[in-house]
């Protein structure tokens, strides 16, 4: 257990680009596979999980020498599911359209893999401020990996960003890139560059049972999982 | 030695304190919950109003205020827009043009969709007995399919003027709206359905004939007392 009560930026880079729960680690690929087709819809998506990560990372993290170890999992899906629910209801008062535009993927905040697995592995054993460090660059990675999706998906298959045309009438856009299957192509691509220009990938060592032998800076925590 | 041989034992949580915690953590859920919700009611009534009137100019640009009723068993009475309906009363929305003639009444449906419940809105002309609008007020059908309800231009070509005749008694509609497989529509009261969104495609169908069967009657037994408009608190749609 750490108790450093400071606000560790490292943890918050390492969320955000080191260890990114997209483009490393393919968590939460549900939404953002289904509703990164516009920027608009990426952006609240990312928010709302973030907000429900941070939140709830604070509140696991206070009470976590209160919460017995055999009811941990009942009352972390507890406390993240309260925070979807006021999400959804924040959401809806920000914005209706944009609530209805999210359709299910809103509530099923709730059984986000990231959410989860952030307040087992980090919030449960670690202080306040390095949990909400923690869970700020997580949602942060998050809502930069489905922003970037969004981005591409919207600007190629509709021609636009944010809803305003950018190339003129004449553009004919690549319609399958806001379809479905074309989530998956836009995916690829974004993880074929960061896997370009991401440290992992330029090291000259490659195949797990070598990474763990790389120098920890590299990987923030020094954690590589194998 | 025979210490320093034993395993150690994990020790065991009372069950009266996994009880205490899971019922606090509950309370404070509520609680929360409970906070949020109160908050955010007004915002959220206002911004559905908004909607709806938005989707009502939509349907029939020519409105310029809408009349605000409720259908009761007991039949027609005006409300205020602000005001909640009765229980198992129906919202009913009128919409005038500018020489004060009837442009529309809208009313709500709701059912089970595939995810979730749907709530709808049609649009009634009352003098031809069609359905001539139809939009999706809340919805959770998946992004991509079962909200092509609302987007597929050509499935909601369907309600630009579905048949809602009455019958000669004028107690319910001579034919049961429904939804047919995509290319089989043969009558007017049928609904030309989505492939790849069977279920909420039919689900629209069934939801449609319920309201219209309870709210068709009523409309039309009302008719003249709509199209006045005396008694229904209304308001310029200055939108």
């Amino acid at each position: 257990m750490n108790d450093q009560p400071d606000f560790d930026m490292n943890l918050f880079l390492k969320g955000l680009w080191r260890e990114n729960p997209v483009f490393v680690q393919l968590l939460g690929m549900c939404p953002l596979l289904a509703v990164s087709n516009t920027v608009i819809n990426a952006l609240a998506m990312g928010l709302a999980t973030s907000f429900v990560l941070v939140m709830s990372a604070a509140l696991i993290s206070l009470l976590r020498n209160r919460i017995p170890k055999e009811v941990r999992i009942a009352t972390f899906i507890l406390i993240i599911a309260s925070f979807v629910t006021c999400a959804e209801l924040l959401l809806q008062a920000i914005s209706l359209e944009t609530h209805r535009a999210l359709g299910p993927f809103v509530s099923l905040i709730v059984v986000n893999c990231i959410i989860l697995g952030q307040a087992e592995s980090f919030a449960s054993k670690n202080g306040l401020l390095r949990s909400v460090a923690d869970a700020l660059g997580r949602g942060a990675g998050f809502t930069f990996a489905i922003f970037c999706m969004g981005g591409l998906r919207e600007v190629i298959g509709s021609g636009s960003f944010m809803g305003q045309a950018l190339f003129g009438a004449q553009y004919q856009p690549w319609v399958i890139l806001i379809l479905p299957g074309g989530g998956f192509f836009a995916l690829g691509l974004l993880l074929l560059i960061y896997n370009r220009i991401s440290p992992v990938s330029r090291s000259p060592q490659r195949g797990c049972h070598l990474l763990q032998e790389l120098p920890d800076k590299k990987f923030g925590a020094g954690k590589v999982k194998t | 030695m025979a210490e320093a041989m034993a395993s150690p034992q994990t020790e065991k949580t009372p069950a009266r304190k996994l009880i205490r915690t899971l019922t606090l953590t509950a309370a404070l859920s509520g609680l929360l919950i409970v906070l949020v919700y109160q908050l955010t009611l007004p915002i959220i009534r206002r911004n559905q109003a908004a909607a709806l009137k938005k989707t009502i100019l939509r349907m029939r640009p020519d409105t310029q205020r809408i009349g605000y009723f409720q259908l009761t068993p007991a039949g027609l009475t005006a409300r205020r827009e602000r005001q909640e309906t009765q229980k198992q009363a129906r919202p009913l929305y009128v919409g005038y043009n500018e020489k004060d003639e009837l442009t529309g009444v809208w009313a709500e449906a709701s059912g089970i969709g595939y995810q979730d419940r749907l709530k709808l809105l049609f649009a009634i002309d009352p003098r031809r007995q069609l359905i001539i609008g139809m939009a999706v007020l809340e919805s959770k059908e998946t992004p991509g399919l079962g909200d092509r309800i609302e987007k597929d231009p050509q499935f909601q070509a369907n309600f630009t003027a579905l048949d809602a005749r009455l019958n000669r008694q004028g107690t319910e509609l001579e034919h049961e709206i429904h939804t047919v497989k995509k290319g089989r529509k043969q009558h007017p009261w049928e609904i030309d359905g989505i492939t790849g969104a069977t279920i909420s495609a039919k689900a629209v169908g069934r939801i449609l004939n319920q309201a219209a069967q309870l709210t068709l009657p009523l409309v039309v037994k009302h008719l003249e007392r709509l199209e006045t408009g005396e008694t229904g608190d209304t308001e310029n749609s200055e939108f």
